[in-house]
């Protein structure tokens, strides 16, 4: 029994993606249902709470879902997959465009694209603008700049992108071990570099304060302010640093990919 | 045909090359593959079926190097692993998701194999013991009907009456269009099946050889007391099992049994080796020279 | 059908076929199988049951049809019986004349044991 019209498999076409999808499916849409459900159920809980009780309990319930999106490419790591993946009669460029869009388009859309679309069609409002005002609920929180809250959400999502790059990287690449290095090396890369800018901003805190003290002035929303600003050309730094990071990884996971060992 | 140029492999950093230099010529029809564990089979067969990338040296396929991974390329060659579990829910998710890559892929051959072997195609992979797990995989991998198929240890853990399924099965894959490898480190009473022998040492191809050429070469004698002057004996299921050199199994009119791979495997092992290679390159029987692989020296 | 380890596959294949032409499995004259159903049904390499055809062929006990497969020979059984009764005279008298020799039997010592 003959396939009907056998297109030329040896040259790039969407629909070759689209098998290599067919080819996935069944392991991941585990973690799509599963995200895509968790969103939801957050995002409408959302909705339905007071704003201050969701102001602190937003980041720990969305959480989860920032773990499964950074570590969704582990599944291309499975041992019998991955070696079923490499002899797979499919050009490297489709499995390579497939492994790409899932990780840094399809699932990171699930989250946004749930997040954002209930919020605004609950509020109006984006999910930035949300937490926006629930950081401005009146609590004796200081009151942080939109410029400043700009550089820490680009912060985020860079750092993100370095962990799921990693991730990816680790669990088509390496031979054995691989979901573990994945997971493993995803969780330093996206905890070290915030530990370090937990520490410098501690740093720089101390000295601010420390001038503060001696100056006798003590203007404390002038001083968080200053502090951010401060923190915010260093962790521009860091984030220029970790995007190159992302850009290295990214290329080298590029040009390997035909050659990995399986 | 496959052609192996001077492979050899080395697994990460590891200085003992787990492939050495290695170079053979595989024609059509189905072949045994024999060697100790460790002594390479696996990771040859990883090499021809583009899993493994050489560290040195090429594999063909037709002319055409596997190492570029192409679609049409890999499609011809199949690989089922020692330890090649399902990958999927059950056969019918691999026909749906997996089975669509390979264009030569036949469903109702597929069906008959199920059904050989006693097997549904919608039962769930996971819930099957190790050996019917290990059949629906081979059932499935013939029904593939890739160019090639590289079987690692296919009779593992399969009773009388699977082999002889398996065997069949095989058999029906016996002819130009099909190259079938099975390595294996013991006979598994498929000894009627094959057209040409690969013996591995070492990480080296030790022979490399048709059948016919061997029978023509050598005679495989049964007696009851040891034969003088025979190449190699070794004492197996109460009689004494010697290879002879042709011309002299017929000057003692001893009558040769079929090629037994055993004690061919024994021979090969044993300080007799070099002798038994050195006639391998010397004059047949006959004049008929079917095609031949090349022989290894060592 | 179990292979015999002292013998040639490829013998051992012909007296099979050897016997499916006398008990009439494969009656004459009509269509036998090919060599790839009769490799896959006994489970051995199609180019061995190519070597027994041929040489079967060869005998006269089977002869091949272009396009239509292979065929036992109307005087398939006589030939066979030719051939075994040849094999008798040619090895089976001659074994048994060297056994008697050596177990001191006479030929009507032979003659009065068919004869019970």
């Amino acid at each position: 029994m003959q396939q009907e019209s056998p297109r030329n498999r040896d040259r790039f076409s969407w629909s070759g993606v689209l098998d290599v999808a067919k080819f996935w499916w069944p392991v991941l849409k585990w973690e799509f249902w599963i995200l895509l459900g968790y969103t939801l159920l957050v995002s409408v809980l959302a909705i339905s709470i007071d704003t201050h009780v969701l102001a602190l309990m937003w980041s720990l319930a969305v959480s989860p879902i920032a773990y499964v999106v950074m570590f969704a490419s582990s599944l291309f790591g499975l041992k019998s997959m991955r070696e079923r993946f490499i002899t797979l009669p499919a050009l490297n460029s489709e499995k390579l465009v497939f492994t790409l869009l899932w990780t840094f388009v399809v699932i990171p859309c699930i989250s946004e694209l749930i997040v954002n679309a209930v919020f605004y069609l609950y509020w109006g409002q984006s999910e930035n603008e949300v937490l926006m005002r629930m950081i401005e609920a009146p609590d004796g929180v200081a009151d942080m700049s939109m410029e400043h809250m700009t550089v820490f959400k680009y912060w985020s999502v860079v750092i993100m992108m370095c962990g799921m790059m990693i991730c990816l990287y680790c669990s088509t690449m390496s031979r054995s071990h691989n979901i573990i290095k994945g997971i493993g090396f995803s969780v330093l890369v996206y905890s070290i570099p915030s530990f370090l800018i937990g520490v410098l901003a501690g740093l720089v805190g101390y000295s601010l304060g420390k001038k503060g003290a001696l100056t006798g002035n003590v203007n404390v929303e002038e001083a968080v302010n200053r502090l951010f600003d401060s923190m915010g050309i260093y962790v521009g730094g860091f984030c220029v640093v970790m995007l190159i990071y992302f850009v290295v990884m990214l290329t080298l996971y590029i040009r390997k990919f035909a050659k990995r060992q399986g | 045909m496959i052609e192996l140029k001077n492979l050899s492999y080395y697994y990460g950093k590891s200085t003992v090359a787990a492939l050495d230099n290695v170079s053979a010529r595989i024609g059509n029809g189905v072949h045994l593959m024999l060697g100790e564990n460790g002594a390479g089979k696996t990771t040859m067969l990883k090499c021809m079926a583009g899993l493994l990338l050489p560290t040195g040296g090429e594999c063909l396929v037709d002319g055409v190097s596997v190492t570029r991974r192409l679609p049409s390329e890999l499609a011809r060659v199949f690989y089922l692993g020692v330890d090649d579990g399902a990958f999927m829910k059950n056969i019918d998710t691999m026909v749906k998701r997996h089975a669509l890559f390979y264009p030569r892929f036949d469903a109702e051959e597929l069906k008959r194999n199920l059904d050989a072997f006693g097997l549904s195609s919608s039962q769930k992979l996971s819930s099957m013991s190790l050996g019917m797990r290990h059949k629906a995989m081979l059932a499935y991998a013939l029904s593939l009907n890739t160019e090639v198929l590289l079987l690692d240890e296919p009779a593992n853990g399969l009773d009388i009456e699977s082999k002889m399924t398996l065997l069949r099965m095989i058999a029906g894959k016996c002819d130009d269009e099909h190259t079938v490898l099975v390595a294996t480190h013991t006979i598994s009473d498929m000894e009627t099946l094959y057209d040409g022998l690969i013996v591995m040492q070492a990480n080296h191809i030790r022979l490399s050889a048709m059948t016919e050429e061997v029978a023509e070469r050598f005679a495989f004698v049964r007696t009851l007391s040891k034969v003088d002057d025979s190449l190699y004996s070794e004492w197996r299921g109460g009689k004494m099992c010697s290879i002879l050199p042709v011309d002299m199994a017929d000057e003692l009119g001893l009558e040769s049994g079929p090629v037994d791979y055993a004690v061919l495997y024994g021979a090969l092992h044993s300080p007799a080796a070099p002798e038994v290679i050195k006639y391998m390159t010397g004059p047949c029987r006959s004049d008929y020279k079917p095609f031949s692989n090349g022989v290894d020296y060592e | 059908m179990n292979f015999n380890d002292n013998i040639p596959i490829s013998r051992q294949l012909v007296e099979y076929c050897y016997a499916q032409v006398m008990t009439g499995g494969w009656p004459c004259g009509e269509r036998i199988p090919s060599t790839k159903d009769l490799a896959v049904t006994l489970g051995v390499n199609p180019r061995t049951v190519m070597k027994a055809y041929d040489e079967l062929a060869e005998a006269g006990i089977i002869y091949q049809r272009r396009g239509m497969g292979y065929f036992t020979a109307d005087d398939a059984r006589e030939t066979i019986i030719k051939k075994r009764r040849e094999t008798f005279v040619r090895n089976t008298i001659p074994e048994l004349r060297r056994t008697m020799d050596e177990l001191g039997y006479t030929p009507q010592d032979i003659m009065n044991m068919l004869n019970d």
